[in-house]
């Protein structure tokens, strides 16, 4: 047979290597920004794009998207090559996306800072950002299949059918998530509304989890573990059962994330029963991770690659035992809306993908570079800085999270609650700052692992094409004793691809559907009406700020949530909410039944500065709401953008919409005069007086269903 | 289904009709919407048991070459 000479492409991995790096500096960077504003407000600076609502989305996104995104991008592009035999499919397309990765990393970062977002968690980016991910994602996947097409290896090794199961489901999450309506050249609203557009969003979230951050790092996983370790994985079987039971289990999972709220009961309890499963296949590819060193402890000990490999495993076995855990309903109840999801995701971001990425840094800088690692000492200090980094942020992230369920939670003797919600947070306050020590540490570990690879990269020169060699593929396909279905598909790239969406497809649309479909599922309520323009400006502006990053609108069915904010949510409140915004964390309190607590004025100066009102108030000022102006030119395309969504505003209402705006603005104007407050009508602080004052209002004028009885 | 959700839907409904969202068409029902969880439930056994009966059978000799990928170059 003839052997074919061919050359990988180095160059691109290094490139996407460098990324990595970079943007998990900034990512982390960010991170340590906000950690430390959490307890010192001064740290916001005033200034719209270094406020903790601005600044979060960027952290997240960053370390999400650019840094483990880019360190995907690195994993796949050197072990697809290998695996396949192959150079990469296009050098030209490489090249689009490499740098097309890059240019929306930084228009995110842009946009995000200045407040254009679509105020759903971890796909914040607004419309026309969301369409240039969705090309480079095409010109990642051609790419990719390219490649695979024209591979030198009959075989398809478990770590590629990772990466084309992240590829087809990354692919529908990002396209059903985004449907929206843009009424300018930055800004939407999501197509969905209230119940709808939770469920897609936390199925989407989820997802994203689960086929952005735990699913291409198996791929690499299975590829770099056994190269680092130098022995085959533990069991290929089942490394097999591993990626068709989690492709299959893991997209139904969702709903956990919105566990005793106005989510219909059914799609709830779907949720858990699915978390519970997904521990099965988690742990069956954690075992085959650690088992794969089975009789090479030893070199765990020498080697800080495998190290940090080892530990990747070890958390990624811990989140994913945990997030079976925290889908349980009862213990759900204490975990969310606090820092115990913090905690939780952090073992799952800092130890599963930080200390995977930085092992496969270590392994292929080298490898590229052709010359030893500078120095292994170095990256074992690293390791152990990192390790230490996460203790330490883990730990009282728990721990804060534990103890303020618990005191939300508590009552006096007399039946009142016995902890105002600010105490809670007061209370907490020396851990969040223990938790900034823990992420300062692990950054510290992140520079030194910068030296070490620049000083790698100066001692040798990059190899940027690799010479290889194999054997062209035959047209038969090679047998071993009887052909068997599986064999069928594991050489078929493409009906791979297939399957693998068929897969995850069921699960979504089994979800999704009846949650649309079904009237009983979202209760209409007769008393919930739409915005008004200016109530809809004020909410606009509460998602540009990023106010649903610390504040939930959802009160839960319990009693400490009743007594505390009132009410308790119900689907048909939330039907004219493009987007919902439920939230996910309450580092201040829930919002859902703020209309009508306090007076006008009380949020005027709240906003000004948040401690005149509440002494021991962690929450930044928002000074700048009570200087700029409020944007009424793009009214009439909101209400347009809004009827297109099927609220009911009267046919030409756009026109008249300032109009109501101005009369309404003009009523808290006077009202705020009252209180001795001299401001104009048309400040934005009117409008968000406007919204906080509607929130939650709507079904108080309806009869209580109780005295139906 | 007629339980608490079912008496919320009567009081909250009466004046509704005018203000549904135009892009969600409701149906008052899926009738049969078992069918949907039996059909997707039959698929993921059906398939999981195929999967587990190929990977028991696999041949150990191409498990092994195929495991041994990674490590060739």
């Amino acid at each position: 047979m003839q052997v074919e000479k061919f050359y990988y492409d180095n160059k691109t991995v290094k490139m996407f290597a460098y990324a990595t790096i970079l943007w998990g500096v900034v990512g982390m960077l960010a991170g340590l920004l906000i950690a430390v504003q959490i307890y010192l407000p001064a740290a916001n600076f005033g200034l719209p794009i270094t406020t903790f609502g601005r600044v979060r989305p960027v952290h997240t996104n960053a370390v999400i998207f650019a840094f483990v995104g880019n360190g995907i991008f690195m994993g796949v592009y050197y072990s697809l090559q290998r695996l396949c035999k192959a150079r990469m499919f296009s050098d030209t397309l490489s090249k689009i996306h490499f740098w097309g990765w890059q240019l929306i990393i930084v228009a995110a970062a842009v946009t995000l800072l200045a407040g254009y977002t679509t105020g759903k968690e971890y796909a914040e980016l607004e419309w026309p950002v969301d369409i240039a991910i969705t090309l480079i994602w095409v010109v990642f996947g051609i790419n990719m299949f390219g490649t695979i097409l024209k591979r030198r290896e009959s075989h398809l090794y478990v770590a590629i059918w990772f990466f084309i199961a992240t590829w087809v489901t990354v692919a529908m999450l990002h396209i059903v998530n985004s449907f929206e309506i843009p009424f300018s050249m930055l800004k939407s609203y999501s197509w969905y509304a209230g119940v709808q557009d939770a469920l897609v969003q936390w199925w989407y979230g989820h997802n994203a989890v689960a086929f952005f951050l735990t699913t291409p790092y198996l791929g690499v996983m299975y590829y770099f573990l056994p190269k680092a370790a130098n022995r085959p994985v533990y069991s290929y079987r089942l490394s097999i059962i591993h990626f068709w039971a989690l492709i299959f289990i893991y997209i139904w999972a969702g709903p956990h994330h919105l566990l005793y709220t106005a989510l219909p009961d059914w799609a709830q309890s779907l949720g858990t029963v699915f978390s519970i499963m997904l521990i099965a296949p988690s742990w069956g590819g954690m075992l085959n991770g650690l088992f794969t060193l089975r009789g090479a402890w030893d070199k765990v000990r020498e080697d800080p690659i495998l190290k940090f490999m080892v530990v990747a495993i070890t958390c990624y076995g811990m989140s994913t035992f945990e997030g079976p855990l925290l889908s349980l309903k009862n213990v759900n109840a204490i975990s969310h809306f606090t820092d115990w999801t913090i905690a939780h995701v952090h073992v799952g971001a800092l130890g599963w993908n930080g200390f995977l990425t930085f092992g496969v840094l270590y392994w292929i800088i080298p490898k590229i570079f052709n010359t030893p690692l500078y120095s292994k000492k170095l990256a074992t200090t690293h390791f152990w800085i990192g390790t230490i980094g996460i203790v330490l942020y883990a730990i009282p992230m728990y721990w804060a999270g534990f103890t303020q369920a618990m005191m939300w939670k508590q009552f006096t003797d007399d039946g009142t609650l016995k902890f105002q919600f600010l105490e809670t947070v007061t209370h907490i306050i020396p851990l969040y700052v223990t938790r900034s020590i823990g992420g300062l540490l692990y950054l510290v570990g992140v520079f030194i692992m910068v030296y070490n690879i620049v000083k790698t990269v100066k001692a040798g020169s990059l190899v940027a094409n690799e010479e290889a060699e194999a054997p062209a593929l035959s047209k038969e396909v090679k047998t071993h004793g009887k052909e068997y279905w599986h064999r069928w598909i594991e050489a078929r790239p493409i009906q791979m691809l297939v399957f693998s969406l068929v897969a995850v497809a069921i699960g979504g649309i089994l979800e999704i559907v009846p949650t649309f479909l079904v009237k009983s599922n979202i209760p209409t309520i007769a008393a919930v009406k739409p915005y008004t323009p200016l109530e809809l400006q004020g909410r606009d502006i509460y998602v540009r700020e990023g106010c649903y990053l610390c504040h939930s609108q959802m009160v839960r069915p319990f009693r400490d949530e009743v007594a505390r904010y009132g009410e308790y949510s119900k689907a048909g409140e939330f039907v004219y909410d493009h987007p919902f915004q439920w939230g996910s964390k309450r580092t201040g309190p829930d919002l859902a039944r703020i209309g009508g607590k306090y007076p006008d004025s009380w949020h005027y100066n709240h906003m000004l500065e948040p401690q005149s009102m509440s002494p021991g108030s962690i929450m930044p000022s928002y000074s700048w709401l009570l200087d700029d102006p409020i944007d009424t030119a793009i009214t009439p395309a909101k209400i347009r953008a809004m009827q297109t969504l099927g609220v009911p505003y009267p046919e030409g209402y756009d026109k008249v919409a300032n109009a109501d705006l101005m009369s309404q603005a003009n009523l808290i104007r006077i009202n705020l005069k009252l209180d001795k407050i001299n401001t104009t009508a048309n400040k934005e602080i009117i409008a968000l007086i406007a919204y906080l004052q509607r929130v939650g209002t709507d079904i108080k004028s309806q009869a209580k269903p109780l005295a139906e009885k | 289904m007629n339980g608490e959700l079912g008496k919320a839907d009567s009081l909250f409904t009466t004046h509704a009709k005018t203000t549904i969202m135009k892009f969600i068409n409701y149906l008052e029902k899926i009738t049969g919407v078992d069918i949907y969880a039996l059909s997707s439930f039959s698929i993921f056994f059906v398939f999981f048991m195929l999967m587990l009966l190929w990977v028991w059978k696999a041949d150990k000799k191409m498990i092994d070459e195929i495991s041994r990928i990674p490590l060739e170059n």
